[in-house]
């Protein structure tokens, strides 16, 4: 969809113009108010819970979740340079979404959304890149962000094997022997994963969390966030912030996908935490 | 032979006559003077309505004027009370245009205090008769806020006194 | 093991329903872009090269009041994704170190309040965006200019205290970590 397209409602929707005065640069702020600036922001915007001043709603108040509010904003809410998702995606979405009988609405507070965060820790000497997958948990009075899961190309590498060719195994009356056999197989460190049931899936958390404990992995910093939200119905989609001049700014969906089935969700799921062999 | 009736005829027709005009005369003379005492009456009273008016007047020019001077005085005595003494300290710590005079007016805005650690309370909201304050802090600490800030976004509603008259306590509230 | 099943369940069913009212919110909106607009206009006079260092000293003093102990602004640019990060105090030194001979620090009026959410510990937590311009101009003709998005923690308590032996309750708003954002916008 092209970018100007969304130059027209936005301007719509935020029809003042508010000058800063700095010195004698008279500059309009009124990119910085269609911005989404906040992750909170495009809650409240998506589930139409304030105005275009960025004032809240309350249940009370009569434009709350109203639909022509939430239709105006949904158009917004679009990263509109990305040719990825089709406009009669957009629109099935939207449609969805705004259904009068069962609207789609996000809860902060509800599963069903998680935080791909992109960060670079040292390691031996070198940065490297480690994704942390977080979500919201309760805890006692209040909510917290947890670590749920963790990938890293450098752990990847440790659990490669293929199950598919007959490759170095312990055979079947290994037991007889106490299991002496045992003593070859850990020799060679590479093809030790080839020992694990069929079954094992590593845990990167575990090895993450030990990593660190241990002072072998080092944190630098955080190079990228995003989101990753199940919690429309049959729908997929992902938020990123987008740093740039003009009106489509801040928190923008970057990607979205119809999800018909529970298998679909499944599927997407492991996807997106790299489960996927 | 014009008869003795006719001449007594002729006298009482003259002495009606006389006595008639007499009548009239005086009747003209009664009118005369009733007319008179009316207009004279009538006089009396439209002075004594303008004397009346007038008094009035003179006594609604005074009660004013003694109101103005009660105003006034109130004015006065408002404007030398603690409250606006502090109030006229705060804006002119805040308006000051550099540190030294605002320093100054500090010192003599503590001057009013018990204790330079004289308790500050600032009210932000109020609902159902419950306030809801800022975190409570010191005159000393209060003035200098607003040197840095230059701004004064409070009223005084209350303010508590020793025995010597020195404030021990400070409520302000948010401007609307 | 079930009785601290049902314990963990029922602490995260009390968790966070005990909601500030929108008239509440709005009073403590209302304060902590106060505390938001105090330290804009305390760090425009520790930038000011007009500030004396005793002066700039004292109002870093008064700025560091603002935080919570431990706040670190954490700051990127746009020529690189690396995110440096600085304690409030050795920022504001940064600052008023900064080798231009004039600088100028202004304000857009535009803010953003998120709403409040609840910490594990009770204590109320939200984020202030807002949007600052910075102009560093040398003699010697070196010009910079900048505008960043500063995300700016806020935490929100209720606590007690004595005052003239009568028990007050206020909200107490402190600053926490700021994150720095340059923005092409």
């Amino acid at each position: 969809m092209r970018l100007s397209r969304f130059i027209l409602p936005v301007l719509l929707l935020f029809n003042f113009h508010v000058f800063a005065q700095l010195g004698d640069d008279m500059e309009d702020e009124t990119k910085f108010y269609a911005q989404t600036k906040q992750v909170n922001q495009f809650f409240r915007r998506f589930n139409g819970e304030e105005n275009e001043k960025g004032d809240r709603y309350y249940p009370d108040d009569k434009q709350y979740r109203n639909n022509k509010l939430r239709k105006k904003y949904i158009g917004m809410l679009f990263d509109g340079s990305n040719a990825n998702f089709s406009n009669d995606l957009k629109v099935q979405f939207a449609k969805d979404v705004l259904d009068k009988d069962k609207p789609g609405v996000l809860d902060f507070h509800a599963p069903g959304w998680t935080a791909e965060v992109q960060t670079v820790f040292n390691i031996a000497g070198k940065d490297q890149n480690v994704t942390l997958f977080m979500e919201l948990e309760p805890d006692h009075l209040g909510y917290k962000w947890v670590i749920s899961h963790m990938y890293s190309d450098i752990f990847s590498t440790y659990f490669k094997r293929d199950t598919t060719r007959i490759g170095q195994f312990l055979h079947p009356m290994s037991h007889e022997l106490m299991f002496m056999n045992l003593r070859k197989a850990f020799l060679s460190v590479d093809s030790v994963a080839q020992f694990a049931s069929k079954h094992f899936t590593p845990d990167y958390l575990t090895l993450f969390l030990y990593e660190v404990k241990k002072g072998n992995m080092k944190f630098k910093y955080v190079s990228d966030v995003k989101f990753h939200f199940f919690q429309i119905d049959g729908w997929y989609f992902e938020l990123a912030d987008f740093n740039r001049p003009g009106y489509n700014t801040g928190w923008l969906i970057s990607n979205l996908a119809k999800i018909s089935t529970d298998k679909d969700k499944e599927a997407l799921r492991k996807f997106i935490y790299h489960e996927t062999p | 032979m014009i008869s003795r009736s006719s001449r007594l005829f002729v006298t009482v027709f003259i002495c009606l006559l006389l006595i008639a005009s007499g009548c009239k005369s005086k009747k003209k003379a009664m009118e005369a003077k009733a007319a008179e005492k009316a207009r004279m009456e009538q006089e009396a009273a439209d002075k004594r309505k303008a004397e009346e008016e007038a008094a009035r007047k003179k006594r609604e020019e005074e009660e004013r004027q003694r109101a103005d001077a009660d105003a006034e005085a109130k004015r006065k005595a408002a404007a030398s009370t603690p409250a606006a003494r502090l109030d006229q300290y705060f804006n002119a710590i805040a308006g000051s245009g550099n540190a030294s005079s605002a320093n100054s007016s500090i010192t003599e805005a503590l001057s009013l205090f018990s204790t330079p650690q004289t308790p500050v309370l600032i009210v932000i909201s109020e609902e159902g008769g419950m306030k809801d304050y800022d975190k409570p802090t010191t005159i000393q600490d209060y003035l200098n806020y607003l040197k840095d800030q230059k701004k004064n976004l409070n009223t005084i509603t209350d303010l508590k006194f020793d025995g010597s008259g020195k404030i021990t306590e400070v409520e302000l509230t948010r401007k609307k | 093991m079930f009785v601290g099943l049902v314990a963990s369940t029922l602490s995260a069913q009390t968790a966070q329903k005990a909601e500030i009212s929108p008239q509440r919110k709005q009073a403590i909106d209302s304060l902590a872009l106060e505390k938001v607009r105090d330290l804009s206009k305390y760090i425009s006079i520790i930038g000011n090269k007009k500030t004396p260092y005793s002066e700039a000293t004292r109002v870093m003093d008064r700025a560091e009041e603002l935080f919570i102990p431990g706040s670190e602004m954490g700051v990127s640019s746009l020529t690189s994704k690396e995110v440096n990060y600085y304690k409030v105090r050795k920022y504001f030194e940064r600052l008023m170190a900064l080798n231009y001979d004039r600088v100028n620090i202004k304000w857009y009026d535009i803010h953003y309040i998120s709403d409040l959410e609840r910490q594990p510990d009770g204590r109320y937590v939200g984020v202030v965006t807002i949007y600052q311009r910075f102009e560093g101009e040398s003699d010697d003709g070196l010009k910079y200019k900048d505008t960043t998005k500063k995300d700016i923690t806020i935490y929100v308590e209720r606590k007690k205290t004595q005052i003239a032996g009568r028990t007050i309750e206020f909200w107490d708003v402190l600053l926490g970590d700021i994150r720095v954002t340059e923005t092409s916008a």
